[in-house]
């Protein structure tokens, strides 16, 4: 059965339809919690609460929205709210962009960016920026996709995808300047 | 000409594959002149490719299983008629109803134990387990006393019945350094054992969950008597049969124990023996040693006061968890002590040999009993009885959870997509 099947029947109160369509998509709400979270456990949790959520409201998707942004808002909804409540938010919204010519020596090593660091770096963006990296990268998401899994303004998605590409940009550039020294 | 902010988002908009063919163009032209703007091409580019190639984590269990129990719970919820005013009962009352239930059901236990010692023993021992009953109920530090009292009338009552087998449970119950521990699966085992029931874990039949909710209301004193009551009833199993074996097990100081083993393994269900088994005792036994294992119960006992002295915790001996009882704690490791499950404040973990969690899930509300490890130390099965929304107990039932051996695979994945990366 194609996804859309699968959720009619879901919603039309097939049980086994319904498991179904939460194994096919709880790789994608754990993806979405694990790098939003950055924490394993707390990713389990809230991606246990997405599904028991979405079993729960399957009536209440419709059909106008794409079923991927409606779970991807389900979830990221989740992990920020558990974000807020465990660690306030450290703001650094307005980060100005380095634009001046930099040595060679950081050119050289520019090509040794670890996935740690990486994630790293994006534990420090505010919550919705690190929703709109996450969505961008781990789910593939449109602009368009991202705008309506997070209920923002199509505007609104693209600059903080491109603030938190300069901000990452700039923090991994910091990591490897004390990884050199 | 752009300037360069400008550019910045042509860049952006080109890492996301939203760029037209002119404003690709112009893209190219501006970063040709600027080197600043070209070099940050190059680390956003660079950076985007890493954001692409994030290890693509995936869950380390299935969690749609491991959330199903809920889900069925959910199910069950809403069959249930509407009763939204009952949803907003506090904690309290219901937990006061639970209690008087419980206090109830111990109370017609200990009632029936009562009017059976009337039955099977002498006047006189029927007056001191009534008088042990009525010091039990006055506190519960009055417990460590009764229990004192029961030991040491035990052997001189049941002793017409079957001698030797009875001192040995009498002296391990001495011995045992955590009363209530050794007192508890005493009593469950010696229940379950004569009914010849497959599984302990398994469905309960009713006299056997009384049994345990006497235990559990902390009315030791129907915990006490029906744990004598218990051995007493497998004690003349045992001794019926043992008469055949009595010529070649006599001379061992303690000849009962063993047979019994051998009886229960032919008998009865050998498998339920061996879920309940697979300890240290159990070595000894292969050994053809005299065993100091008391009748029936010597596995789970094994087991439970491992678990008493690591915690060091009167509650943990309570093999139940309840989500109302925010104090309650169920843990039971395997006999090989490669993993350890606990039930508590909410959440149900596995740990391995390492303390490391290896399983976590949050608990629904309801009551977690007789966590069991079976043979093979990876399955632990336990039975669960969901609370209602309006504080009724549903139906119990019995969930199964395999813990498979993925941790050491998934870190060498973890490692090799490190490596991969470093690479890159």
């Amino acid at each position: 059965m194609v996804e859309q099947q699968l959720i009619r029947a879901a919603q039309s109160g097939d049980r086994d339809a319904l498991i179904t369509l939460l194994r096919n998509i709880e790789t994608h709400v754990y993806r979405t919690a694990y790098y939003i979270l950055n924490n394993e456990q707390d990713a389990m949790d809230a991606s246990q609460e997405a599904l028991i959520r979405i079993y729960t409201k399957i009536n209440s998707y419709e059909e106008k929205a794409q079923f991927k942004t409606w779970v991807q808002r389900i979830v990221t909804n989740i992990c920020i709210d558990k974000f807020r409540r465990t660690k306030p938010s450290v703001s650094i919204e307005e980060h100005e962009l380095v634009f001046r010519g930099d040595d060679n020596v950081e050119r050289e090593v520019l090509s040794t960016y670890v996935a740690k660091d990486i994630q790293e770096a994006i534990e420090k963006l505010p919550e919705h920026h690190r929703a709109v990296v996450v969505l961008r990268y781990l789910q593939d998401f449109s602009y368009n996709e991202i705008a309506d899994s997070l209920n923002l303004p199509l505007n609104t998605v693209k600059s903080y995808l491109f603030r938190a590409r300069q901000q990452l940009q700039s923090l991994l550039q910091d990591y490897q300047k004390g990884g050199v020294r | 000409m752009m300037n360069c902010p400008e550019v910045m988002e042509l860049m952006n908009r080109y890492l996301d594959a939203d760029l037209n063919e002119l404003e690709s163009a112009h893209l190219m032209e501006h970063l040709k002149q600027c080197s600043d703007c070209s070099e940050m091409f190059e680390r956003l580019r660079h950076l985007s490719a890493e954001l692409e190639n994030m290890p693509k984590v995936m869950p380390k269990y299935s969690l749609v299983d491991a959330i199903m129990p809920q889900l069925d719970q959910i199910d069950r919820e809403r069959e249930l008629p509407e009763k939204s005013p009952q949803k907003v009962v506090p904690m309290k009352p219901r937990f006061w109803e639970r209690l008087s239930f419980r206090s109830i059901g111990g109370v017609v236990a200990a009632g029936i134990i009562v009017g059976l010692f009337m039955v099977t023993y002498k006047p006189d021992t029927a007056q001191q387990a009534d008088m042990e009953l009525m010091s039990s109920q006055e506190s519960a530090a009055a417990d460590q006393k009764v229990e004192m009292q029961i030991d040491a009338s035990s052997p001189s009552t049941s002793q017409p019945k079957a001698g030797s087998a009875d001192q040995a449970v009498s002296q391990d119950v001495v011995t045992g350094t955590e009363k209530k521990d050794a007192e508890k699966p005493d009593a469950r085992s010696a229940d379950t054992a004569p009914k010849e029931e497959p599984t302990v874990a398994g469905t309960k039949s009713g006299a056997t969950g009384d049994a345990a909710k006497a235990h559990q209301g902390n009315t030791d004193s129907s915990g006490g008597t029906s744990s004598n009551q218990g051995t007493a009833d497998s004690k003349s199993v045992v001794g019926s049969k043992s008469g055949n074996d009595s010529s070649k097990v006599g001379a061992l100081p303690n000849p009962v124990p063993p047979t019994k083993q051998e009886q229960d393994q032919q008998g009865t269900d050998g498998d339920s023996q061996r879920n309940v088994g697979g300890t240290s005792s159990d070595a000894t036994l292969e050994d053809g040693q005299p065993v100091t294992v008391e009748i029936g119960s010597g596995e789970p006992r094994s087991l439970k006061s491992d678990a008493g002295d690591k915690g060091g915790n009167n509650l943990l001996s309570l093999v139940e968890y309840d989500t109302a009882n925010p104090d309650s704690r169920a843990e039971v490791a395997t006999s090989n002590g490669a993993y350890r499950a606990v039930f508590e404040k909410n959440k149900f973990m596995i740990y391995n040999a390492k303390d490391k969690e290896v399983y976590h899930q949050k608990l629904t509300n309801g009551v977690f009993s007789n966590p069991l490890w079976a043979e093979d130390n990876k399955t632990l099965t336990y039975t669960f009885t969901p609370r209602k929304a309006d504080g009724q107990m549903g139906e119990e039932q019995v969930i199964q959870v395999k813990v498979k051996a993925k941790d050491k695979e998934k870190q060498q994945e973890k490692q090799q997509e490190k490596g991969k990366k470093s690479k890159s």
